[in-house]
């Protein structure tokens, strides 16, 4: 899996490339939170729409993020225009705590 | 059911190869020309069952992970993976959606509820001490 993360102001994106499961999960939340340690953001982005595969390990990835931004009233989007991928995303509730996003 | 085809493979616990299990089972079934979507629902019921090889069957330890992946006449698919790690203690409780003896940051106790949403029917035996089997079914549509 590839991550390219990207900072424009308060705002910190997160693209996925290739394949997110749950032996990609460790370095992916490493370097969202080391960012998100160094700045002040109030909205983080997480970019799907690169991703070939998924599984629920991203559930965890995405939902402790937004324990994270929610303390500081942050808002978290997840894009992604996969109806299978939005599928596991939704079957987990996910979609009370962030908005997720076709494109 | 008349068994056609059937492939059994081993691999150890290291979360590198969840990606190898996945991507096997997917090449193995591909000779029933699935769709797409099909292919994409087992990759990750498959990735679900060997993850929680690696993360609850095994722990910190290392141990092999099998999976039987068998076709039967009338495009049935059966995937079974296979620990020989802890077990689960009550697997009606496991299997309820967010159950999770892991941690929260890691995981998120919806991995057979996933492997239920994507496959037609899933069984899972398991007995402390001894490991975990989980058969997964998905009947294909009819070839085109
Ligand atoms: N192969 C296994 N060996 C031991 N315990 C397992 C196994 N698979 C699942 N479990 C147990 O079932 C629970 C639920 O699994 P799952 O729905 O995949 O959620 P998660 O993996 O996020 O915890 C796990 O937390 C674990 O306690
Ligand atoms: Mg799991």
């Amino acid at each position: 899996m590839q991550l390219n993360l990207t900072a424009d102001g308060t705002t910190l994106t997160a693209i996925f490339l290739g394949e997110l499961d749950h032996h990609a999960c460790p370095d992916a939340r490493e370097r969202i939170d080391m960012k998100l340690n160094g700045g002040i953001y109030n909205k983080l982005i997480f970019d799907f729409r690169g991703l070939t595969f998924m599984d629920s390990s991203a559930i965890a990835l995405v939902m402790g993020r937004y324990k994270y931004m929610s303390v500081l009233n942050g808002k978290v989007y997840v894009v992604t225009g996969d109806a299978k991928m939005k599928k596991i995303l939704v079957l987990a509730g996910l979609d009370r705590y962030v908005t997720i996003l076709d494109n | 059911m008349k068994i056609i085809n059937e492939m059994k493979i081993d691999f150890l616990s290291k979360s590198s190869n969840e990606s190898f299990g996945r991507v096997a089972v997917s090449a193995f079934v591909s000779q029933l020309d699935p769709t797409v979507a099909e292919l994409s629902d087992i990759k990750t019921a498959v990735s679900e069952a060997v993850t929680n090889c690696i993360v609850h069957g095994y722990e910190h330890t290392y141990g092999i992970i099998s999976v039987i992946v068998r076709i039967f006449e009338s495009r049935v698919v059966e995937i079974s993976v296979i620990d020989r790690g802890k077990g689960i203690e009550n697997v009606e409780k496991a299997m309820e959606p967010m159950f999770t003896t892991g941690n929260a940051e890691e995981r998120s106790g919806m991995g057979f509820t996933v492997m239920e949403t994507f496959m037609d029917k899933i069984k899972v035996i398991s007995k402390p001490a001894d490991g975990t089997k989980v058969i997964m079914i998905k009947k294909l549509c009819a070839d085109t």
